[in-house]
Parts: structure tokens; C-alpha cells; sequence
């Protein structure tokens, strides 16, 4: 890389003074700057003050925006006020040092769960943010082609247990005490919001033909698909769905070779090993 | 029969009139192929994403040409220049082709931060040696010349020594860049500053201009915001028409990002363009004023 040479004072002194009077009305401690009229010229109806206000709102704006689009179940459910209390609080911690917005929320679950002002359904909260944030990362993730459903019948009786399915890279399964996956899907369809109260769920997401799924699953699906996902072997992964099944066994082997069947049709799978 | 076409000094294709590639119209460009002569795209909406955008992009620049717009370079920063964004724009910019690749005369954060706005500069001695040295070093990592557009601005600093227009055109002589003229931000900047913005137009050394931005804007009455947004009013006509004088034609784009119509809306505004475009082709050109 080229060596980059010192920058010149008096412009880096003048950037950091005008970024910290932009970023100033929205942090929660600041300490007042050079005034606006020691830097800046009037405009026939604006005073300087007035003029760098705009830099100042649009910077907010524009953010919160973002985490609004990203995070549109996380909104519906903490109300306007409190997304907006949040997402500033959210943009002090975390401001953005990246070149594209893109990543902008991508601390936001846990900012929500270790930092964020305490108010009601925090936990809904952050398992909604968990979601809305796995369906950004599935969004944007590197396409696999997937395995060909016959792949798994190819394989001999035999040999089954000792083989691994390897997930594609556009998924997140993921976990809740909540009906996270009901809730946002409420959200996006326009409809009312469906009961909050605590649910357990389970969910996966997953890109299939550029377009973002989510798919609920039981425990047992669940137990299965995440140890496939761990890496385990077919034989391990029945193993773990087993332990969380309730009913006989020849019922669970009839529900994990329909749920394999049913991951790799849906394209959660690039490759058998 | 049309009069001679000046040339831009860096041999970059007249594309004719496009527009800018936006999400909403994905669908539309896909299905129905629309008759337009070229796309703009935003590069940081392209760079490191491998979802749905990458594939429409690919799909897009195999049937149109297909320029590359920065937001994010932040050329007048006094942070160090971001060369793995570089690497992967240069890298985006291989893959589709991109007849050239522009970014605007602003910083958009120090101290590591990014504020995602166009953030004004000083017109200082400083800062042109600044920013031409990073435009020096930007173009020689893309191997490519690099266009610059005028930035919308609304404040101006006290410390400021010489007027916008001379400021870009000093830079691009001085970087050997070429010039991305914005015609609605001339406007919106010379309502926001009290400027003459036919002036300003007047003193741009047309020989670098390669491409030429419209678009529509929000009239506050003490202030505009250059927001994108309806069409383009007949003040910012007139500036597009006096450079034409100058240029003879160049690519052109309309933008327009909020308030997004349908396609054939947007590509309809485009194509006002036109008149004013094959106006000038048929008139002879103005001397440069700054080397006439």
C-alpha cells in the first residue's frame, strides 16, 4: 500500500470540529465545541448555527432510517418513541466506521441485551433483533449451489449414519423463548401484532433462489438441524433429536427422514461428506 | 446536420442519457429490459454483498453499460485513504465493466468514523494539495481516472480563500481527474451560498467534464436540500443547458432517490434531457471562459 503522508493540521483540526458540532445534540455527554460562527459565514436567512443544523439532522435521520429498515419488528413492538430512545443510544455506542451502511446493526441484539436503557419486553426485544439481524447476514451471505435431493437417497443404508450434510452459508438457525418468527412475519405483512406473551420457538432462515425464508421448526427438527449444522454426523444428529423426541422410535425416524428431506428440497444443504 | 462533438480528454464514451439502478425497480429492469441507453449504480450498495443485488447487478451489466457512483471514498477526509474499499471497488468495477468510476469533492468522517453524508470541505490552499494528492493516489491504485462531482453544500467555511468551481477545477487539472458535473447541486449550492451558478458553470474546464447529474430538490425558502426527490425544475434546466454550451453533450443521469415513481416516470424525466442534449449538438460551443 502506498505510504500515506501526515495530513495537514489545520484541515484535520477543522474535520474533527466539524463532525464532533454534527455529532453533538446526539450523544448524552458532550462537550461544547468552538462555536459554529468562529468557522462558518452566515447565508442571507440562515445563521451559522442554523446551517450545520441540517448536517445535524440529517445525520440522525439517516441512521435510524437504516436501523428502522433493518430492524422493522424490533419498532412495531417497542413503539416509536422507544425505538428512537434506542436507536440513538445504539448509534452513540456503536457508531458507524464502516464505508457502507450495510453493517450498521449488526451489534444491535446484543447492545439491546448487555447496554440498551432497560424497558418493557426486553427480552422480546433483543430475540427480535436476533432475528431481524440473522435475516440481514442470510441476505447478504456468499450463494452455494445446493444439494440435489437425490443426493440423500444415493446414500447407501449403511454408510447413512457416519455421514455429514454440510449447511449452506445462507442460514441462521436460531433459538427463542418468544414467537419471534409469527411477530415479524406479522410486521412485514402489515397485520396486527400477533399475542407477545413468552412461546418458545424455534426458527430457521435461509436464502433459497435470492429470496430470504424463515422456517419454523419443532424441538426435534430443531435438535436435528442444529447438530447437522454443528458438523455432527447423520448418526449424531438422530442422536440429539432423539434426546428432545417424545415418542417411539420408529415415529422419530419417520420425522428426521422427512425433515432431512425436507432441509435439503428447501436447499439448506451444499454437500454430503 | 449536428455541429462537432467535443470530446472529454479522456476518451470516455458518450453513453447518452440514463439512469440510476435502484432496488424498487429490479423487477421491472429484469422482466421487461427497458429501453434505457445506460445505469448508474451506488458502489457501496454492490461492494461485499453476495446476496440478490450482486446477482441483479451481474444480470444488468451483461445487456447495459453499467457506471459505478461512490459515496464512501471520502477524498478530502484526513483519515487515510481505505484501501481494502478501494481494492474491492476496483475489483467490482473489473467485473461489470464500468465504463468509469466517480465519488463526490467531499470527507464523509475523521477519527475512524463514517457520518454517510457528503460533508463539506474548505476551499483552502490546504485542502486542494490534500485532496490532490489522494485523488494522485486513488487513480493510480484503480489505474483508472477517477471523476469527481460537485458536491451539494450548506455551510461555507470562514476560512475558505477561493470559490467552489475554482477549487474543483484546480483539483482536476492539478490530480488530472476527470469531473462528474452536477448541475442540480450547482444550483442547489448557489440558492444555499448566493452564488451565480451559470458562473460557476462558466469557470469548469469542460474538457474534463465526462458525465453530467440531474435531478430534483426540496425548496425549504431559507435553504435547499439537495433531496432527490420529483423532477427537475426549468432553474436547473437552464444550468444543464449553459454547459452543454460548453461541452456539447456527455453522458447524463438523472437522479432520484426518494419518492421513487415507476420506472416509466423516472426514465420519462430522463429523457427531457434530450432536447437540451441535441440542442447543443446542433449549436456551436462556447469558448472556455478560464482559457478563452
Amino acid at each position: 500500500m502506498p505510504r500515506a503522508p501526515s495530513p495537514p493540521r489545520a484541515l484535520e483540526g477543522l474535520e474533527r470540529w466539524f463532525q464532533a458540532e454534527v455529532l453533538r445534540p446526539h450523544l448524552a455527554r458532550a462537550r461544547a465545541g468552538a462555536p459554529a460562527e468562529r468557522h462558518l459565514l452566515p447565508s442571507r436567512s440562515l445563521s451559522p448555527a442554523q446551517r450545520i443544523a441540517i448536517y445535524q439532522n440529517a445525520y440522525l435521520q439517516r441512521l435510524e432510517e437504516c436501523l428502522q429498515g433493518d430492524f422493522p419488528a424490533v419498532r412495531a413492538v417497542a413503539g416509536e418513541a422507544r425505538f428512537a430512545e434506542l436507536a440513538r443510544a445504539y448509534l452513540e455506542r456503536h457508531p458507524s466506521r464502516h464505508w457502507s451502511l450495510n453493517p450498521l446493526g449488526r451489534h444491535f441484539a446484543r447492545f439491546l441485551e448487555r447496554d440498551a436503557p432497560r424497558g418493557p419486553r426486553q427480552r422480546l426485544l433483543v430475540e427480535l433483533a436476533e432475528l431481524e439481524w440473522a435475516m440481514q447476514e442470510v441476505f447478504e451471505a456468499r450463494p452455494s449451489a445446493a444439494l440435489a435431493p437425490q443426493a440423500l437417497t444415493e446414500i447407501a443404508p449403511e454408510r447413512w449414519a457416519g455421514r455429514r450434510l454440510v449447511p449452506i452459508e445462507a442460514l441462521r438457525l436460531l433459538s427463542f423463548e418468544h414467537g419471534c418468527n409469527a411477530i415479524a412475519g406479522s410486521v412485514r405483512r402489515g397485520e396486527t401484532l400477533p399475542a407477545l406473551s413468552r412461546k418458545p420457538s424455534c426458527v430457521v432462515v435461509y436464502r433459497k433462489e435470492w429470496t430470504v425464508w424463515r422456517m419454523d421448526l419443532d424441538r426435534t427438527q430443531f435438535e436435528l438441524l442444529a447438530a447437522l449444522c454443528r458438523g455432527r454426523t447423520l448418526g449424531q444428529a438422530l442422536a440429539a433429536a432423539a434426546r428432545v423426541h417424545r415418542g417411539s422410535q420408529a415415529r422419530l425416524l419417520a420425522r428426521v427422514q422427512a425433515a432431512c428431506a425436507n432441509f435439503v428440497s428447501e436447499g439448506l444443504f451444499c454437500a454430503v461428506r | 446536420m449536428m455541429g462537432p462533438v467535443k470530446k472529454n480528454r479522456f476518451g470516455f464514451p458518450d453513453l447518452g442519457i440514463g439512469v440510476g439502478l435502484r432496488t424498487v425497480h429490479y423487477g421491472h429492469v429484469l422482466e421487461e429490459h427497458p429501453p434505457v441507453e445506460w445505469f448508474e449504480i451506488i458502489t457501496e450498495n454492490f461492494i461485499g454483498t453476495h446476496g440478490r443485488p450482486a446477482w441483479v447487478l451481474e444480470q444488468v451489466a451483461e445487456r447495459y453499460p453499467v457506471v459505478m457512483h461512490g459515496v464512501s471514498l471520502s477524498i478530502g477526509s484526513t483519515d487515510a485513504l481505505d484501501f481494502e474499499y478501494l481494492r474491492q471497488l476496483k475489483e467490482l468495477a473489473r467485473r461489470i465493466r464500468a465504463p468509469w468510476v466517480s465519488d463526490h469533492l467531499c470527507w464523509t468522517g475523521v477519527a475512524g468514523r463514517n457520518l454517510h453524508d457528503l460533508l463539506p470541505l474548505p476551499y483552502t490552499e490546504q485542502s486542494l494539495r490534500h485532496v490532490v494528492r489522494r485523488v494522485r493516489a486513488v487513480q493510480d491504485f484503480l489505474e483508472r481516472p477517477l471523476a469527481l462531482e460537485n458536491p451539494s453544500s450548506y455551510v461555507e467555511f470562514s476560512s475558505s480563500s477561493m470559490p467552489e468551481w475554482e477549487f474543483l477545477a484546480r483539483v482536476a487539472e492539478e490530480a488530472d481527474c476527470a469531473l462528474l458535473l452536477d448541475v442540480n447541486n450547482v444550483y442547489v449550492s448557489s440558492f444555499n451560498h448566493g452564488f451565480d451558478p451559470l458562473a460557476y458553470v462558466d469557470a469548469i474546464p469542460h474538457e474534463r467534464v465526462v458525465q453530467y447529474h440531474l435531478a430534483g430538490h426540496t425548496n425549504h425558502g431559507t435553504h435547499i436540500i439537495d433531496s432527490h426527490n420529483g423532477r427537475v425544475i426549468d432553474e436547473v434546466w437552464r444550468v444543464f443547458e449553459r454547459s452543454l454550451e460548453h461541452s456539447g453533450g456527455r453522458s447524463t443521469l438523472l437522479e432520484w432517490d426518494e419518492d421513487i415513481p415507476t420506472f416509466a416516470e423516472l426514465h420519462a424525466e430522463a429523457l427531457r434531457a434530450r432536447a437540451w442534449l441535441e440542442r447543443a449538438r446542433r449549436k456551436p460551443q462556447r469558448a472556455h471562459a478560464a482559457r478563452a
